[in-house]
């Protein structure tokens, strides 16, 4: 059942990728993904390549999958193992979405944080705060990590 | 077997391709096509490549190695049959040295931070 629902997800993808990420195995294991998001234009993470986990867990897509940064991201919701605060990874997550939908709804998340449900309180601070600062940060980052 | 790969590259402005390539061209050969053929108007000119070197292309999550074929990558396309056509991200890496040094410091273009 989880097997045909990914295969399914990863022919559609190579059919037809959203412009923004690419994903697709990351070896033999098809529960194994990797996937890369490119920085939305119109934040400060534009023009960085990020790189993501995903693992499909045996009972997917009835549980949602886990995805996680492997490129260091300065953000409100991204924590220093990569962790990512996204409702739809967790108690909103449904069958109906898909890890194209997950991808796109976390560049969404690059370009509109969620200051409000940080996973990192002292970047949501700064964002609400001192705006120019952050965004500067957030591009040093993105410029020291997502550039290479 | 497909004998060449039909293959179009996404990029933020849109699509380019498809174009044709035979099974053992290498990623580098692909980017200088990629790049010969990049357009001059449109969206693709805002921000064109200043040579093939700066082209990254990306397959399933991953950067393509400049050293190997198409052919190598033939699973990773899905086993392509000649008729279809392979979808491939690419982006622009500009230089870290290219030296246009505009944004150092942060103080001189900050703007429309506030909505």
């Amino acid at each position: 059942m989880a097997s045909k629902r990914i295969q399914k997800e990863l022919q559609d993808l190579q059919k037809d990728p959203p412009t923004s990420c690419s994903a697709g195995p990351a070896g033999d294991d098809l529960f194994h993904w990797q996937a890369t998001i490119m920085g939305p234009a119109d934040s400060p993470y534009a023009g960085g390549v990020f790189f993501v986990n995903i693992t499909f867990p045996p009972d997917y897509p009835f549980k949602p999958p886990k995805v996680t940064f492997q490129t260091k991201v300065y953000h409100p919701n991204v924590n220093g193992q990569g962790s990512i605060c996204l409702d739809i990874l967790k108690e909103q997550w449904s069958p109906a979405l898909t890890i194209s939908k997950v991808l796109l709804s976390v560049c969404s998340l690059l370009t509109d944080p969620n200051p409000d449900d940080p996973l990192v309180p002292e970047i949501a601070h700064i964002y609400k705060t001192d705006r120019q600062r952050y965004e500067d940060t957030a591009r040093e980052w993105c410029r020291k990590f997502a550039m290479g | 077997m497909a004998k060449e790969f039909r293959v179009r590259f996404r990029h933020s402005a849109g699509d380019l391709g498809p174009f044709v390539f035979s099974k053992d061209t290498t990623i580098t050969q692909v980017k200088d096509h990629v790049f010969s053929q990049w357009p001059k108007d449109g969206d693709f000119a805002l921000d064109p490549p200043t040579s093939a070197g700066e082209i990254r292309l990306i397959l399933r999550g991953k950067f393509l190695d400049d050293t190997r074929a198409l052919f190598d990558y033939r699973k990773e396309m899905g086993d392509p049959d000649t008729d279809s056509i392979v979808t491939m991200h690419l982006v622009v890496r500009k230089m870290a040295n290219s030296g246009k040094g505009g944004k150092q410091g942060g103080s001189c273009c900050a703007c429309c931070s506030i909505q």
